[in-house]
């Protein structure tokens, strides 16, 4: 093709500026405004979230829209038809680029993944326009009569197909989620939607109707769907704190009106009005800021406000739950503690022989027991946590750990025996001879772990209150060793393990594993909560392996010498009072 | 024989058990005790009880789905059930009555002799009903 440059230029010229038919005008309100608003949301959403991966696609998204539209108002006034045919060519690319896109926008807002099956056929069907867009398929002539590229039809026909194919698959996508979401996320995926489509729609039928009909002027009506997708987008953002962001519905309106005053300095002629102007701005600027930081502040304290309801409601939870579970607890000894009383004061015991009377009475003292376990659990619990409860004051002390365990080992003989439970001392670091800290407090940490140790091992033989037995050597080993400036002791047990679901829960106030309560139904679910607030009391900490069928293995690490004074009433006491 | 009660005590502990069945044979009922809900429902089924004792916590299960699958079965379905625990939850109460509990009984309220002559008194009136 001959290139007359000075008469190419002429005619493009004449027709892209002096044709009255065409409505140039148009060209800065929908291109401009466009452009703007899908780039100032895309790099707002950015710049706020830079990590989050749905920020980076919006942003590809706003630039990718951003040149197409600036390589179509080149194709709009540009003379020289070498710079017409070249960005005429690229827009084909780019086109497709945006469909691509926003498919992945939409499968990331409302599933946050895409397969790789599929990533694989969005990676086939873009190959096309990769391939085809520098060759003689897509852009192969000029047309200097009318100052345009002649495009390859068929080509064209694949880019439409590509809308109409991405834009069915990002509806099926919008559905499907639609349907899974809940209440919530729902009304976001319809805004997305609604957003996206309006963008989408607009934007392709119009390439697709300027194309066939090549009236260019109906493209123009098509960019106005972008600021209706980032209005969606905005309001996302202000109402459910879209791609992460908090957004205050005053600093949007502050930044509305603050961008509306300032684009009035683009038509303002008269000084007058321009210093008027600045004077406004300049007071709703300050005023502006004032505003959202007294927002800010009530909406802070809003949040911490509802954080706090929902630890409270949580508490509360626990303490119902607690409540339900110590009325069974208490009630179950009492029933027979009552009903052996009353049969021997309404004579009904005399109609028993002396054997079963003795198994009355042996029942009635075995729930005594219960009782009394039972609520030395609850005052112990309560005595850590009220700050109102006095606990006697103890006094530091040297230990000799291996008196101490020796002495914790024959307190549980007589259980053990009965049990067949071989609990046992097992390599204790003689390095480390004596440790300091609240004896009796500290007893009542073994104490617990054993019980527990104890309660959830089944042994060969079935006692009344522990149920399932089992084949092979019931074992509780107690060990300790030197770390450091710390000894960690450790009690294992061959018993049925935690499950992992139970673990995070298992220290807290009144929580139980399932199949504790399976097999031991008495429990209060305040052992494990006693041990570690008396165990960290001392600056220690505690921490358990266990494992399903296998058993459990608890630690205690405590410092030989606690750094300055240990008190665990004190340590309590402060704690309660911050969750007070 | 014919005119003992067959109560089906369905519990599962054995002190509770002990007390309550050792009353309620000198008080001429005839205990059967069930401690889980497979057993309860064989029992059931077999041994054909006046009427049943229901505990609610039980070692692996609700009672009250033990409950259920009796009145599930046609065979089971019209003996009449006491719901016998210490546990009053709301919850539990509700779905006791829903499904046609005859009455919700808190075990600490009450006594073995108590519950024995509760137990006879409902059973005549029903007779007597029947009759009627």
């Amino acid at each position: 093709m001959d290139f007359n440059l000075i008469s190419n230029l002429k005619t493009c010229y004449d027709f892209a500026w002096n044709d009255p038919a065409r409505n140039n005008s148009l060209l800065y309100y929908s291109h401009m405004p466009a452009i703007l608003v899908a780039l100032l949301v895309g790099l707002f959403v950015f710049i706020k979230n830079r990590k989050f991966l749905l920020s980076k696609i919006l942003f590809s998204l706003s630039v990718a829209f951003s040149v197409w539209c600036l390589f179509d108002l080149i194709t709009w006034f540009s003379t020289d038809s070498r710079i017409t045919s070249f960005v005429w060519a690229l827009m084909y690319l780019f086109e497709g680029l945006i469909f691509i896109i926003a498919l992945y926008f939409t499968y990331y807002f409302t599933e946050n993944k895409v397969l790789f099956s599929k990533n694989i056929i969005i990676g086939i069907l873009f190959l096309p326009f990769i391939i085809l867009t520098p060759t003689v398929f897509n852009v192969n002539e000029f047309n200097i009569a009318n100052c345009e590229a002649v495009q390859g039809e068929r080509i064209y026909y694949y880019l439409y197909f590509i809308e109409i194919l991405f834009s069915a698959w990002i509806i099926a996508v919008l559905v499907k989620n639609y349907r899974k979401a809940e209440k919530d996320f729902k009304k976001q995926i319809l805004y997305f939607g609604l957003g996206i489509l309006s963008f989408l729609l607009a934007f392709s039928w119009a390439n697709i109707i300027g194309n066939i009909t090549t009236d260019w002027k109906i493209t123009q009506y098509g960019l106005f769907g972008m600021p209706i997708f980032m209005a969606f987008l905005a309001y996302l953002i202000i109402q459910y704190d879209a791609f992460n962001i908090k957004l205050l519905k005053a600093q949007a309106l502050v930044a509305g009106i603050i961008i509306l005053i300032a684009s009035q300095f683009a038509f303002i002629q008269n000084p007058t009005n321009k210093i008027l102007t600045a004077i406004t701005l300049s007071i709703v600027s300050v005023f502006g800021w004032w505003l959202v930081r007294s927002v800010k502040k009530e909406n802070e304290q809003k949040e911490e406000l509802e954080k706090a309801n929902i630890a409270l409601e949580k508490a509360d939870q626990a303490k119902n739950e607690f409540i339900n579970i110590a009325s069974h607890q208490l009630r179950t000894p009492v029933t027979v503690i009552k009903g052996t009383i009353s049969m021997l004061r309404d004579g009904t015991m005399d109609e028993f022989d002396a054997e079963t009377k003795k198994k009355f009475y042996d029942g009635a003292q075995f729930k005594c027991k219960k009782l009394e376990d039972i609520i030395n659990d609850i005052l112990n619990a309560t005595s850590l946590t009220n700050k109102k409860f006095s606990v006697m004051d103890r006094e530091m002390e040297e230990i000799n750990i291996k008196e101490f365990l020796e002495k914790m080992v024959e307190e549980f003989r007589p259980e053990t025996m009965e049990r067949e439970l071989d609990l046992r001392i097992e390599k204790l670091d003689e390095n480390v001879p004596k440790i300091f800290g609240q004896k009796q407090y500290l007893e009542e940490v073994f104490s617990n772990l054993i019980t527990n140790a104890i309660k959830y091992t089944p042994s060969p033989k079935k006692t009344v209150d522990v149920r399932g037995t089992r084949n092979g050597k019931a074992e509780i080993i107690i060990s300790s060793k030197k770390d450091g400036d710390n000894i960690i002791f450790s009690v294992r047990d061959n018993g049925i393990g935690i499950p992992v679901e139970a673990m995070p829960e298992l220290f807290k106030k009144f929580s139980r594993a399932k199949n504790a309560l399976d097999m031991y139904t008495d429990g209060t679910g305040l052992g494990l909560f006693i041990i570690k607030e008396i165990v960290e009391g001392h600056g220690g900490k505690v921490w358990v392996k266990s494992e399903i069928g296998k058993g459990s293995e608890f630690f205690v690490k405590l410092p030989i010498k606690p750094i300055g004074k240990v008190d665990v009433k004190e340590y309590i006491k402060e704690r309660a009072n911050i969750k007070m | 024989m014919n005119n003992l009660i067959r109560v089906l005590f369905i519990e599962d502990d054995p002190d509770q058990i002990f007390l309550f069945g050792k009353v309620f044979d000198v008080r001429g009922l005839l205990t059967i005790a069930a401690t889980d809900g497979v057993e309860a429902l064989e029992l059931a089924l077999k041994d054909n009880p006046d009427i049943i004792l229901l505990d609610v916590m039980l070692k692996n299960e609700n009672g009250l789905d033990v409950m259920e699958k009796l009145k599930q079965r046609k065979e089971t379905k019209d003996i009449p059930i006491f719901v016998f625990t210490n546990t009053d939850k709301k919850e539990y109460k509700d779905r006791a009555e829903k499904l046609g509990a005859e009455q919700y009984i808190i075990k600490s309220e009450t006594i073995p002799q108590e519950m024995a002559e509760r137990i006879k008194n409902f059973i005549e009136n029903r007779k007597a009903k029947a009759h009627n």
